[in-house]
């Protein structure tokens, strides 16, 4: 059962992203994105700063797309009235949330490759991991990261008239805070124990890693904690959109916007 | 004309009302505004990963400017949300001209847009240690509202373009902006890009603009009136352009009843 509602709603995501891709604005924007951050990097001449900016252009495009899709993911379905038929059917709301994450997030993957394909097509770019399994796990871990993520961000959105416009405070902050695309030691000494805090650097380092680094060793602890990171994000997500449902229906608004 | 200038700020005030009832002071601080200076201070620091302290003040003073220029396309949203909402038929049958309204529609982005940009200016370059002539920062808040409405103009004309697709909105706001930001001149100068891309940058709002202040901090004067005109040219050409595509846009609705539908 549980299986078939998490196939099922997975399969009606991909539908609507296929029916309409526009609305996944992200793999049109990666590609441009890219092409701003490599055209700085190629002028530089530092070809020690092209893996960075690659894979943190990819971790961009990647959570762009999902933040993007995941503010709309319950409260659109309150908008065009469909929330009060996911609340009363059989199959429980949160798995239904998380089968759409898994849809969003692949969809997601397409636009972390985008980034890489620019690389190498537009810029010459030669990128062929070091370490193809820590490559690998990282971005299995990243992916896992990221729908934990999107799980608690979807139900948090739901409680919160003014998400969309705190949609956009959760892309560039988080990229500078996180140093996504620079090395952490670019940022003004005080900001820098704060990188650590954003789970997008966890995931930099370790992809810049597997990528570019001569050896690797002592990564596991963070491959770990992304997964970790996920797995609670998925726990949190669930546990959140089961009160949401159970307030919705207490207080009547599942068909109000 | 005095009555084209009251459909034009009656329209101003209508926007200014839908910013207001879309963010509260707060949420525009707190998300978009801090969302619009991360921007700035993301590629400011890619500026201090690269190079120099002519890097990171090339990628400041280009950012700050082209935030007035990302908040003005904006204009795709407020026009295209007359025809989701139904009320561009009613603007077709109302005595007024449709293309005031219709062009006037988003100006509270350019607004909002040199606000940001302004604020950016100010705040910023000391928080990255960019040095910038304070004397010369007056005189270039006039050209970010150039920048704004020549990209304001730019952003009329596409969201003409896609009337008849309204569900293209968001990607063709994010498309515009994005553009602009990878051929403006804002983050690698225009010839960076080959033959005939570069030359045909200059087409775009911003590009020479953007050069003016640029030329302007660095102390000059003459070639800075040569970009502002040119700004000024670049702009009025998308306007024009904006504006025969809006008519040619209702003649054909009109024609075939298609006003109303989305």
């Amino acid at each position: 059962m549980n299986l078939e509602v998490l196939s099922a709603a997975t399969r009606m995501q991909f539908s609507m992203v296929v029916r309409r891709p526009s609305e996944a604005v992200a793999l049109v924007t990666t590609p441009l994105l890219s092409t701003v951050v490599l055209s700085i990097v190629d002028r530089s001449r530092h070809e020690e700063l092209v893996v960075p900016a690659v894979v943190g252009t990819s971790l961009m495009g990647l959570w762009t797309l999902v933040v993007t899709q995941v503010g709309g993911l319950v409260d659109a379905d309150r908008w065009m009235g469909r929330l009060e038929l996911l609340v009363i059917a059989p199959a429980p709301l949160p798995l239904v949330v998380i089968g759409r994450l898994v849809a969003i997030v692949s969809v997601g993957a397409v636009a972390f490759a985008e980034a890489v394909v620019v690389a190498v097509v537009g810029f010459g770019v030669e990128f062929t991991p070091r370490h193809p399994v820590l490559f690998a796990s990282a971005t299995l871990a990243t992916l896992v990261a990221v729908t934990g993520a999107g799980a608690v961000l979807s139900a948090l959105f739901v409680l919160s008239r003014a998400a969309s416009q705190f949609q956009a405070a959760l892309t560039f902050p988080l990229y500078v805070l996180g140093a996504v695309v620079f090395p952490v030691d670019v940022l003004p000494e005080w900001a820098r124990p704060l990188a650590d805090l954003v789970f997008l650097h966890w995931s930099a380092v370790l992809l810049r890693d597997a990528v570019a680094a001569p050896e690797v060793g002592g990564n596991a602890a963070l491959l770990l904690a992304l997964f970790a990171f996920g797995a609670a994000g998925l726990a949190a997500g669930a546990l959140i959109t089961r009160s949401v449902e159970h307030r919705i229906r207490a207080e009547g608004t599942a068909v109000m916007a | 004309m005095r009555a084209t200038w009251r459909v034009v700020g009656q329209t101003f005030a209508h926007g200014v009302a839908e910013v207001r009832a879309t963010f509260t002071a707060r949420v525009w601080f707190s998300a978009w505004a801090l969302r619009m200076v991360a921007q700035v201070v993301f590629f400011a620091l890619i500026g201090r990963m690269v190079g120099q302290a002519q890097d990171v003040r090339y990628l400041l003073v280009g950012n700050v400017v082209v935030l007035a220029a990302v908040e003005a396309v904006g204009v795709i949203n407020s026009t295209v949300a007359e025809r989701h909402q139904g009320t561009l038929i009613l603007l077709a049958v109302s005595p007024t001209s449709v293309a005031t309204v219709y062009l006037a529609r988003g100006l509270q982005w350019v607004c909002t847009g040199v606000v940001a940009s302004t604020a950016a200016l100010l705040a910023l370059p000391s928080l990255l240690g960019v040095d910038l002539p304070w004397s010369r920062l007056p005189l270039v808040v006039p050209m970010i509202v150039l920048t704004g409405l020549s990209s304001y103009a730019y952003g009329c004309l596409l969201s003409t373009l896609i009337l008849h697709n309204v569900h293209l909105q968001w990607l063709v706001l994010n498309v515009a902006y994005l553009i602009l930001m990878a051929f403006a001149g804002v983050n690698v100068p225009a010839s960076y890009w080959p033959e005939p891309l570069a030359g045909a940058t200059h087409l775009l709002p911003v590009t020479n603009g953007l050069l003016a202040v640029r030329a302007w901090l660095d102390g000059a004067t003459g070639d800075v009136l040569v970009h502002l005109v040119a700004e000024c040219a670049v702009g009025s050409g998308w306007f024009l352009a904006a504006l025969l595509a809006h008519r040619a846009f209702l003649r054909r609705s009109r024609a075939d009843g298609s006003l109303d539908f989305v």
